[in-house]
């Protein structure tokens, strides 16, 4: 199922399947095929975290609703 | 971007520099570390880890001679999406001999990333696996035969802040070094650079990752686990909110008390009582007397103002701050309270630079290169001006609030948030442009390994003994002179209306206003001479914790963006300051006359 990534469950891995077309993301490592576990959301409008391989980052929410991805069967 | 070149103009005369060996690599790698360890430090521009956008230079050693190694801001890619990757784009395209780069043992993906990009400007590398602790710590084992081969590159294993391998490390950098000179002619121009898309670069990263990565057990130590709980929301932000109360709370107390218990017994029972005897053994006239050592005398006052007030909070605050910069503490505080920033009008990342303003507004200014956009460095360089005290304002103006009461302290610190907010909104509303959402690597959390920490800690306070001291004696001399000569006098009395009039303070307090131009915390130190009641200590705090920056920070406004927003801030602080301080004393005088 093809959901954003702002939606995204914590603990779940999942894979990146289009990102906007926003240099840091790449710089970062977050681009389409990529997989990134989703840590946490953070309330009241707050970014989601996430492992991307063996780092964390953290990624803003007006970005993070525009990436989607689908759940790691 | 046209701009970048205005901007980097200071760096032109590095650029041309010859002999160079650029030192490079990720964020929070301990690029700092290597640096301090390898140079003999000549120039240092600034030097925050994890935050360093500026350049630093020093001189390295390799068989026998001298070379100028260059610390470059560390940054993601080569993109060019912010000033501080265009200065290492910059750098790279500059001809240098060699390049130092760092990787990071614990993300090896990412930083085998960066590096392909560095390779593809054909200049010789030497590479430092650094962090291997950390990695094997975390479970990871590096084919290090293997990676060298992979990325044809000598690579040398470090723990840099341990100083383990850095002796191997200058052998393979003379080495390569001393074959570069050889092939001068051969380094190619960056402009001819091949470039490889993004993608490709981390596939090619990933595929060498999986090749020369094996996982093993590793055990997640306590520290690990701390700064996994720091990240989630509970209970991160209350850890996060106690490490803030924490720091302010050494920073302040401990100021607090150095000054009592060792620095005022020192200076009014020794220093300013040897200068007395001195002077007095003189015939002086009395005016120079009284310029010297009276009541505003310049042997008195630079000893009140710079060693005892001043002094104790700025070095606890370089001694607190390094310590959280080091930990990986600042970037999980972004990430916590990026949603109250994003509804600001910026977001999370902005709050570094922010904190860095809390010591010194000059390099959070700088700190600001780190931006994405023009907008989001305005703003937050707007925020610093405004409503940012440094640390040394912050220390003056404890010092004459919780004289009074540590209520006005909290109503200060409450007008400063409220200034805070205000100028963020309004400039993220009004400013044309875009800020860009929050993208943060979050490091490990660390204990600063304390040589490192020690010689980063000193190397600051050194420089603020160096920067500050100059400004800071003007602005003594000027209060002397003054104070002494009956000038203050006139001075008040054509400043009466404002300073008395509007603002309610005794007409003296127009000395404030004279030296805030020179620096913000001597627009404080005059006022706690003068005998104020509760009102007006909370007005001229609120009115200097506004007003002017200081001339160093003019002299980066107008570097960074040009006179006419350096003119702008000018104006709106001390407008704003001015307006604000008297409708303050006029309207709780008015309410206080109902009590």
């Amino acid at each position: 199922m093809r959901q954003n990534l702002y939606e995204a469950q914590p603990g779940k891995e999942y894979t990146i399947l289009a990102t906007p077309d926003y240099k840091l993301l790449s710089s970062i490592g977050l681009f389409s095929g990529a997989k990134v576990k989703m840590e946490s959301r953070y309330g009241l409008g707050g970014p989601v975290s996430l492992s991307l391989s063996t780092k964390k980052i953290a990624v803003g929410k007006d970005l993070a609703t525009q990436i989607y991805v689908r759940e790691v069967q | 971007m046209g701009r970048s070149c205005h901007e980097l103009q200071e760096d032109r005369e590095v650029l041309e520099l010859r002999d160079k060996i650029l030192l490079m690599g990720p964020p929070n790698v301990g690029k700092s570390v290597f640096f301090s360890e390898l140079t003999s430090i000549h120039v240092v521009s600034s030097n925050y880890a994890g935050t360093t956008v500026s350049y630093m230079k020093g001189t390295v050693s390799l068989n026998g001679r001298a070379y100028n190694l260059l610390d470059v801001p560390g940054t993601y890619s080569l993109a060019a999406t912010s000033l501080a990757e265009e200065v290492a784009l910059q750098f790279l395209a500059s001809d240098p001999l060699a390049i130092l780069f760092v990787l990071n043992a614990a993300d090896l993906e990412g930083s085998i990333k960066l590096l392909l990009e560095v390779l593809e400007f054909e200049i010789p590398v030497v590479a430092a696996l650094n962090l291997a602790d950390v990695a094997s710590r975390k479970g990871m084992e590096i084919d290090l035969e293997l990676l060298q081969q992979e990325l044809g590159v000598p690579i040398v294993p470090t723990v840099a802040v341990k100083r383990q391998g850095l002796r191997e490390l200058v052998d393979e950098l003379s080495r390569v070094v001393a074959s570069s000179e050889a092939a001068a002619a051969s380094v190619k121009r960056a402009e001819e650079a091949r470039r490889g898309s993004d993608l490709e670069l981390w596939q090619r990263a990933q595929q060498i990752t999986a090749k020369c990565l094996r996982w093993t057990n590793g055990k997640p130590s306590r520290l690990d686990r701390l700064g996994d709980a720091m990240l989630k929301p509970w209970p991160g932000i209350p850890l996060a909110v106690l490490v803030i109360l924490l720091s302010v709370g050494v920073v302040v107390g401990a100021g607090k008390a150095l000054r009592a218990v060792l620095l005022l017994p020192l200076v009014n029972g020794f220093i300013v009582p040897f200068f007395e005897g001195l002077f007095s053994r003189f015939a002086l006239p009395a005016v120079v007397h009284n310029v010297l050592i009276g009541e505003f005398g310049i042997f008195r006052i630079s000893f009140e103002w710079i060693l005892a007030l001043v002094m104790p909070y700025v070095l606890l605050f370089q001694l607190v701050f390094s310590f959280l910069e080091d930990s990986g503490v600042l970037p999980r505080i972004a990430v916590l309270f990026d949603n109250i920033m994003r509804k600001l009008g910026v977001q999370g990342g902005s709050l570094i630079s922010i904190m860095l303003g809390y010591g010194c507004a000059v390099p959070a200014i700088i700190g600001t290169r780190t931006a994405t956009t023009r907008k989001e460095r305005l703003i937050v360089t707007t925020i610093i001006c405004f409503a940012v005290p440094c640390i040394s304002q912050t220390g003056a103006l404890f010092s004459l609030l919780s004289a009074y009461s540590y209520w006005l302290v909290l109503a200060v610190l409450a007008v400063g948030l409220l200034v805070f907010a205000l100028v963020s909104v309004l400039t993220s509303r009004f400013l044309q442009g875009t800020v860009d959402p929050l993208v943060i690597e979050i490091p490990n959390l660390l204990i600063p390994e304390p040589r490192a920490y020690f010689k980063k800690f000193f190397i600051r306070a050194k420089h603020f003994v160096v920067d500050a001291e100059g400004p800071m004696l003007v602005a003594v001399v000027i209060a002397a002179l003054l104070a002494e000569t009956g000038i203050l006098t006139g001075l008040s009395t054509v400043l009466r209306p404002l300073v008395s009039g509007w603002l309610g303070l005794p007409p003296e307090a127009s000395m404030s206003l004279i030296l805030g131009i020179i620096r913000r915390e001597m627009s404080v130190a005059p006022l706690l001479a003068l005998q104020l009641d509760g009102l007006q200590v909370f007005v001229g705090a609120v009115v200097s914790l506004i007003y002017l920056p200081c001339m160093s920070v003019f002299g980066i406004l107008a570097k960074e963006f040009g006179a006419k927003v350096a003119v702008a801030i000018g104006a709106g602080t001390t407008v704003t300051a001015l307006f604000l301080g008297g409708v303050l004393n006029h309207l709780i005088r008015f309410l206080l006359s109902f009590a």
